[in-house]
């Protein structure tokens, strides 16, 4: 018996007595889980490989210092439920730190009004931990609208307005990303971008001087971080990879020899 | 504040719950379904406050620019004045009953401002991509090179001149997007879901903390 139920655009095969997705879950939180456990207690020491467009970050915020020209930094139009966003506001948290540290003007804009909250609370504690409370401007955290082109139009209009010295763009986009691109290519901006959309990225790819490829974005901020938990996360995340490679390529085998028990149990 | 207020605490809460919307996905139950559809309107109650702390934050932004005169503030007098209208007309609605009658004005808005504004922007995209093609589509490199093979036989494939230049160009393109794009774009995806796992789990666990300001 097979029942079939809606979640968003995923549409999950539920067997009564087997479910493959909550196998997989609990499979995957438990090698997370491991990976974490390993690495902070030393029994490995992952090493995550060079993110060069996370090393181009302080480049970016120098580069902005010397110039005297503000940073704009957008997680685009995703809320705060969305996981590009947060992993966009981790890095935001760095950059706006640093600015805060060499005296530049950080510009944050956002689409969604649920970013809001999080973001003043998150860039305010970074003034904070630079030691520059005062220097803290609430508004130069802009909500310029949830209409996605309109937004496109004010976030452009700021980065050739304020001659943004970075362009960084780290969450989550879709059509007007290439807008956001080109109005940081013609302010003359050093541009850093980031997303999981596959639509977006060649977009990214031809304007952007570095541009993070889908996970790069989200292991960002363990990247920054450098903490083992965090770190070991990513250690079990490569794991489940490896595991998700082999299972597609005895899949594909066994599927091509006519026996699909496997992708059956897997609900594919 | 204590830590466990600032810190303990929303991460229970946020575990908690994070593990009871996995539930949801995962399990096919009435009653627990039933119950999670009620915590995401929650969600969405939640999202409503948002909006109006959004607005009260770009509003103080504005006037506070019409206080200063700073730069050009006709765009900020003009939003307040509109904030001023819906204001009023939901306190006459609130406490006399009055619909509104100007509803016609707000429909003219948007048929005759926002929605050709969208379509200006959007029909912008279309010389922004000759522009970011013209500086990606140079062979510098091998990869350059190959991305400007690939881009031309997918054009020629797609225009129908390509049709008529070369009966070739339409399975090529066909086998360009279906199998090397699409191979590629699965990987972008799968990496991303698997990495978007791991970073719920070290959210769900409290070791990623730097999206939760003062909770760090």
């Amino acid at each position: 018996m097979e029942k079939m139920i809606a979640t968003g655009d995923v549409e999950l095969s539920v067997r009564s007595g087997f479910n493959g997705a909550l196998i997989m879950f609990i499979v995957s939180l438990a090698i997370i889980g491991l990976g974490i456990y390993m690495t902070v207690k030393g029994v490995l020491k992952p090493r995550i490989r060079r993110l060069p467009g996370v090393d181009a970050l302080d480049e970016c915020i120098g580069r902005a210092a010397e110039l005297g020209r503000p940073v704009h930094y957008t997680v685009g139009l995703g809320g705060i439920y969305n996981e590009q966003v947060i992993a966009g506001l981790s890095i935001a948290r760095y950059v706006a730190r640093r600015c805060a540290e060499l005296g530049v003007r950080f510009l944050f804009t956002f689409s969604a009004p649920t970013v809001q909250p999080v973001a003043v609370d998150l860039i305010k504690e970074a003034y904070l931990e630079a030691g520059k409370p005062e220097e803290f401007r609430p508004e130069d955290i802009m909500w310029l609208s949830d209409r996605q082109f309109a937004f496109a139009t004010g976030v452009m209009g700021l980065v050739l307005r304020e001659k943004a010295a970075a362009n960084l763009l780290l969450g989550y986009f879709a059509a007007e990303s290439l807008i956001f691109a080109e109005a940081g290519y013609r302010a003359g901006a050093m541009q850093i971008a980031g997303t999981t959309n596959s639509y977006q990225i060649p977009f990214f790819v031809t304007t952007c001087d570095y541009t993070l490829i889908s996970e790069e974005l989200i292991t960002a901020g363990a990247y920054i971080s450098k903490e083992p938990r965090q770190v070991g996360s990513i250690l079990g995340q490569d794991y489940i990879r490896l595991i998700g490679l082999i299972l597609m390529g005895v899949g594909a085998v066994l599927y091509a020899l006519g026996w699909k028990t496997l992708t059956d149990w897997l609900g594919l | 504040m204590s830590v466990v207020l600032r810190r303990h605490i929303p991460i229970i809460i946020l575990a908690s719950l994070a593990f009871f919307m996995v539930g949801d996905t995962l399990l096919l139950d009435p009653t627990y379904n039933a119950y999670a559809a009620s915590a995401r309107s929650v969600v969405s109650i939640i999202g409503s406050f948002a909006v109006m702390l959004s607005v009260t934050l770009l509003s103080r932004i504005h006037i506070r620019r019409i206080q200063r005169r700073r730069n050009v503030i006709e765009s900020s007098v003009l939003l307040i004045c509109m904030w001023t209208t819906i204001a009023w007309g939901l306190y006459r609605f609130a406490f006399f009953g009055e619909k509104p009658s100007v509803e016609y004005i707000t429909q003219s808005i948007f048929r005759g401002i926002v929605s050709p504004g969208d379509a200006t922007i959007y029909s912008i995209l279309a010389f922004f991509i000759a522009s970011a093609a013209y500086r990606a589509f140079r062979a510098r490199s091998l990869e350059a090179t190959v991305l400007l093979a690939a881009g031309i036989i997918v054009m020629l494939g797609n225009a129908p001149v390509g049709e008529a230049i070369w009966g070739g160009f339409k399975p090529m393109t066909t086998w360009i997007m279906d199998v090397a794009n699409k191979a590629g774009a699965r990987v972008i995806i799968m990496s991303a879901i698997i990495a978007t796992i791991a970073l719920y789990i070290r959210i769900i666990l409290g070791y990623e903390r730097s999206w939760m300001g003062r909770g760090e």
